[in-house]
């Protein structure tokens, strides 16, 4: 979608795509912004000094290197009920990717980030404590 | 599609789940739904938006209310079925969230009736039967949303209020205020006093929160036999610890701690 929009008697001229699922990108004049979605749904912004390698990946996989840490921690301790993703697989900001049993709460632990999950710390029905590592992301 | 098909839809959807008002109760505002799949369920649908403040969904009736695990939780009218979205909640007061509610659960039931309600960890709510055998009147499903930035926490709450008639597969098992005492109570002033009390616990320090919950839990000093991860095991149970797990003395005098499993009287 193009379209013109005026600020203080200047006039930029901008184009919005979604270039991946929950991945869009808005043009202004000819700087490149990209958004993701969060878990509420909410666009986030993605860092600038990604843009880069957001450009040179063509048809490829598209995963930009956000800023956020590679690693998904736990910040409560509880017993792994279901993984809910594998490694290779991507992960968008906000998804759920381990859900924890604790004293009968249900912990959905979701991915702050946009990646590929690398590896997989953790197994289902183990116990882990608050601050360990349950997966790690490229 | 027909607008005769569109109106056999709406009517089928609304049959299922029907909004009627929203209000507000002691800061919180109240989405009623006489009708309901399950109060959790919408509560995760709505936690998405972006909630600055206490929102509670409140229904009359759910028919796919559950527990854990997904366990049915019973939940015709004249019970009260609501839960509560808390968005931007501390870590501390997330991990004690069972603990908090119980204790508020408890302290309503026993202002609003003569019921001298206990709780069994970690989130069951009974009334004592002929001074041994207990019966269940409340439950509390919390389910969390934790990211690194951002945590939802989703308490769910089922109490038998004024449930007259229980199934044959449950009658052994649940009771209800009317039940126990021949007296209705309003669903609404329940609602209120269980806020007034959950406010106040949020605001004290885990180890009060803590010996609060034991004055009213029941396992405490029993002997027990506890399942944890599909092993039984023979103990006495010893305390809590501040973050809410159970500790547990086993028959070689080794204290462990368990975050996650089931406990019976033995």
């Amino acid at each position: 979608m193009k379209t013109k929009i005026f600020l203080k008697d200047k006039s930029y001229n901008i184009e919005i795509s979604e270039i991946k699922e929950n991945l869009f990108k808005v043009r202004v004049e000819n700087e490149d912004y990209f958004f993701s979605k969060d878990e509420f749904d909410k666009l986030v912004l993605i860092e600038r000094r990604d843009y880069p390698s957001l450009e040179s990946l063509k048809g490829g996989e598209i995963i930009p290197n956000l800023p956020q840490e590679k690693e998904i921690k736990t910040p409560i301790a509880g017993v792994v009920s279901k993984i809910h993703i594998k490694e290779g697989e991507t992960v968008r900001a906000g998804q759920v990717v381990v859900t924890l049993v604790a004293m009968k709460m249900e912990n959905e632990i979701t991915s702050e980030s946009y990646g590929k999950v690398k590896r997989v710390e953790i197994k289902e029905n183990q116990f882990v404590n608050s601050g360990e590592k349950l997966i790690t992301l490229e | 599609m027909t607008p005769i098909r569109k109106r056999k839809n709406w009517s089928e959807k609304k049959e299922k789940e029907t909004f009627r008002s929203q209000f507000i109760l002691r800061g919180a505002r109240i989405l009623f739904y006489p009708k309901i799949n399950s109060t959790n369920l919408k509560a995760k649908e709505i936690a998405k938006n972006n909630l600055s403040g206490w929102t509670i969904i409140l229904a009359d009736s759910q028919n796919k209310g559950y527990g854990k695990g997904k366990r049915f939780w019973f939940s015709p009218s004249g019970g009260l079925y609501f839960s509560l979205i808390l968005p931007k909640i501390s870590l501390r007061n997330l991990r004690l969230l069972t603990f908090i509610t119980a204790v508020a659960l408890v302290k309503t039931i026993r202002k609003i009736t003569s019921l001298g309600a206990v709780i069994k960890w970690p989130n069951d709510i009974l009334i004592v039967q002929d001074g041994v055998s207990f019966k269940k009147i409340a439950g509390i499903l919390v389910e969390n949303i934790i990211g690194k930035k951002s945590r939802i926490s989703i308490v769910g709450i089922g109490i038998n209020t004024n449930i007259k008639n229980f199934p044959n597969y449950l009658s052994s098992k649940a009771t209800s205020v009317v039940r126990e005492t021949g007296k209705e109570v309003n669903n609404r002033s329940f609602l209120n006093s269980f806020l007034k009390f959950f406010k106040d616990s949020l605001k004290k320090s885990n180890e009060e929160i803590v010996e609060e919950y034991k004055r009213y839990e029941i396992l405490i000093g029993r002997s027990v036999k506890a399942t944890i991860q599909k092993k039984i095991i023979s103990a006495r149970v010893w305390d809590f610890d501040k973050e809410g797990a159970i500790m547990i003395k086993l028959k070689g005098g080794q204290i462990i701690k368990v975050l996650e499993g089931s406990l019976e009287i033995s």
